[in-house]
Parts: structure tokens; sequence; C-alpha cells
């Protein structure tokens, strides 16, 4: 355990970024992304996709109405948020491991001018583009489905970049932790499958027990959630301003654990 | 030993680096001439490969004084890695992409404009016999091809300072001949 308190040391040193160089880390991700997002496009937004055919057309048929809306208008937008979630915490950590860990890309990277904070934020906004461009390509498929009902919807935008940040950094902080692959199954299994569960996707959060309601609060993907919504079905929500100051709040609390920790355990 | 600015690539005074408890490097001093080739030996586990770390600035030093190219690596290390190559002991070329990708995408971290990597990508490819090899995935080549291309890539900023840890492993003795 000492070892990786040591890994937080200096979280509050001022990070030492280039947003050239940066850019050039997240280019370099994009090329390889370019050579096989046919594949890879298709894969991420298929299993979304097979939920809302299951839940919303078949569990749908059972369940008359929630919070006035169908159940197929309440479960859509909140998918397009989990398929964000799953494309960019997928990258973040079996791919960002792979990248570091095994192919020791970071590595060759910092042998050049590129700095260790460079690298580590160009993942971090790689994992936000995956995150983001798998959220619109579900939101197109949600509007097939004629459940986009306001030109406001593409400020889903907004709620979607902020998650994908979040879960970067989450996603990096596990990443930079990890003894072996075989970890991510934890992060996967006790924070994310709860999530895409309990975070108010299939059904409210009001519906959870009393002394476990308070938990989704502290997620991003609820918060996420319950901002596309109203915004996607274009109704006037009040509390979507709530839910974007706590992704804009908690982006910019997170960001300085993945820079120190993966830094911390590749420069030593 | 004695500092002489502007002359010496690589100037160490009582360099130490300890991981812990444990020391890996005990109070070395040396320096190396601008133009010289210093070889570094030693029985496994002697603290080379960590004090190449420290040189290119991958590794804190624990104490001690270290100059690389007259500038203090950690304080000014972007300016320092601009100058110098570095071929380290386990390759980490980028597998995703080709030979001639890896060329270009490492000559981008360096800043250099477009027509220049190609320019230099084609000459390395030529020199490190790759040529063919060019439009190949990395993962695709032998050991000593991927050697030869970590060497070639190494060279893509025209370094002042070549750091080189075990640099011929892998290398069939025909190419160990070109490369020196």
């Amino acid at each position: 355990m000492t070892k990786n308190k040591n890994l937080l040391q200096g979280w509050y040193r001022k990070p030492d970024i280039d947003i050239g160089l940066t850019y050039r880390v997240f280019y370099r991700n994009l090329k390889v992304f370019l050579k096989t997002w046919k594949a890879n496009i298709m894969f991420n937004f298929l299993e979304p996709l097979l939920y809302l055919w299951a839940m919303g057309l078949g569990l749908g048929m059972y369940v008359s109405q929630i919070n006035g809306l169908s159940y197929l208008e309440f479960l859509a937008p909140g998918l397009i948020a989990s398929s964000a979630m799953f494309s960019t915490t997928y990258e973040v950590t079996y791919n960002s491991y792979t990248r570091m860990a095994r192919e020791k890309i970071f590595h060759g990277m910092v042998a050049t001018p590129v700095s260790m904070d460079d690298v580590v934020l160009g993942e971090i906004l790689y994992g936000t583009f995956k995150g983001v461009l798998y959220g619109l390509v579900f939101f197109i498929v949600v509007a097939f489905f004629g459940i986009v009902h306001s030109p406001f919807a593409i400020f889903i935008l907004f709620p979607l970049f902020l998650m994908t940040v979040i879960l970067s950094n989450l996603s990096l902080i596990w990443t930079s932790l990890a003894p072996n692959y075989d970890s991510f199954g934890y992060f996967f299994t006790l924070l994310i499958s709860p999530m895409f569960l309990f975070g108010g996707i299939f059904f409210p959060v009001e519906s959870l027990p009393a002394g476990i309601r308070f938990l989704p609060w502290f997620t991003p993907l609820y918060h996420a959630v319950e901002a596309i919504r109203p915004m996607v079905l274009g109704l006037s929500d009040y509390s979507v301003s709530g839910h974007l100051v706590w992704l804009i709040v908690v982006t910019v609390v997170t960001l300085p654990f993945p820079l120190t920790m993966v830094k911390n355990k590749l420069i030593q | 030993m004695t500092y002489h600015a502007g002359a010496q690539a690589i100037f160490a005074q009582n360099l130490t680096k300890r991981f812990g408890s444990f020391t890996a490097v005990n109070n070395i001093s040396f320096a190396v001439s601008k133009g010289e080739c210093f070889g570094l030996l030693g029985p496994n586990g002697a603290g080379k490969t960590s004090i190449a770390r420290m040189i290119i600035g991958f590794s804190p030093i624990s104490e001690g004084k270290l100059l690389v190219l007259d500038q203090d690596i950690h304080t000014h290390a972007r300016e320092v890695k601009a100058r110098i190559g570095v071929v380290a002991q386990e390759d980490n070329l980028d597998p995703e992409l080709t030979v001639l990708e890896n060329l270009l995408v490492y000559a981008n971290y360096f800043r250099l404009p477009r027509n220049v990597a190609r320019e230099r990508a084609e000459e390395i490819l030529k020199f490190m016999d790759l040529t063919d090899k060019a439009g190949a995935v990395v993962d695709e080549l032998s050991g000593g091809l991927k050697r030869r291309l970590t060497l070639g890539r190494a060279l893509i900023n025209r370094p002042e300072l070549l750091i080189l840890d075990e640099p011929t492993t892998g290398l069939d003795p025909y190419a160990r001949q070109t490369n020196r």
C-alpha cells in the first residue's frame, strides 16, 4: 500500500503541459483508431442497440409509463450516456494499460520533448473523444427511433464531454494502480456495472431503497443521464444546471490525480 | 572531475540513485566529451540502465550533480530531450503503426516539419536497410529488424548525444558492423 501512497506524491504540483505536443499524443491514437474505426464502432454500438431492443421494446411492453414517459423514451437517452461510458472506460483501462505497460509507448514518447503530463492528458483527451463519438453515434440511432424531440438535444455534447473526461480520469487512476489486466475486472464489476444498472438508466433512482438512494448522486453517469434525458426529450427541467455543475466540479477536482499517478508510476 | 562548459556532453558528479533503501548507483563521477564514444560496462545489476535513465530524465537523481548538454535535465527536460536520441533496452516501437509511420509519428513529437520528417525518414530507412519494409506493421517485423528501426528512430532529430542501452541486442553481426 505504501507503494500506491507514493503515487499521490505532489498531486498539487502545476502540470507541465504543452498543448501542441498533447495534441500530437492524441493524434497518434486517432491515427490508430482511423485504421480500425469501422469494426470498432460496430461493436461498441451494437450492445446498447441490443439493450434498446430487448429492454425498450421487449420489457417496455409490460411497463406502462415512467414519470409520464413511455419506457422507450425513458430508457433511450440514458443509453446514449452508457454507450459513451463503456467506450471511454474500455479505452482508458485495457487500451491505455496496453500502451503504457505492454507496448511501452509512453516510454518512447517521453524520450522526446513530450512530457509525461502531455502523454497522460493526450490519453484523457482521446478517451473523451471516443466516448463523445460513440455517444453521438448512439444518439443518431435514438433519433431513428423517433425519440429526439428537440433541436436543443445537440447540447447533450456538454454532459457527454464532462462525463467522459471524469471517466477517463477515473479509469487512468485505476490503470496507474493496476498490477495486471485481471485487475480491470474489479473496476468494471465494482464501479462501471453498478453505475450502469443503478444510475437511473433503467429505472428512476427514486425507486432504490431509502438507505442507498443517495449513492447514484456520487456517480458521473447518473448526473449525465439526468442532464441528457430532458435535453433529448425537449423537456424543461431546472435540475439540469445542477447536474452540469456537479459534472464540471468533479471534472476539475479529479484531473490532477491521473496526471500525477501515472507520472509517479513510470518516472522513478 | 571538473566541469567544462560547452565541451562536455555529459557531466556527472557524485551521482547517486536510491530506490527506497536500495542504492542502485553509488556516488559515481564521470564526464563524456562532445564527439566522444563512451562505453559503460559492468555486470548485470551494476546500475548501467539506472544511469542511462537518469541521463534521459526518466528517473530523478537522488544525490549529486548531472548535466546533459550543459543543462539540468530536470529543469530543462524539453530542451535537452529535443537534442538527444534514446535507444532503450526494451523495444518501445509503436506496434500498431507501420515502419514508416513509426518514424513520422516520432518526428512529429520533435515538431519536425512534415517535409523534413519525410526526408529524414526515407534516409533512415535506407541507412537501416528497411526501405522494403516501410509499409509493414511493426508487429510483423522480426526482433532484429525491430531493433534496427529503434536505432533509426533515435536518429530522426539528428541528436547531438545518443544514449544506447544495450543497442546491439538481437542484431545480426552484419547489422552490428554497419551501425558502428
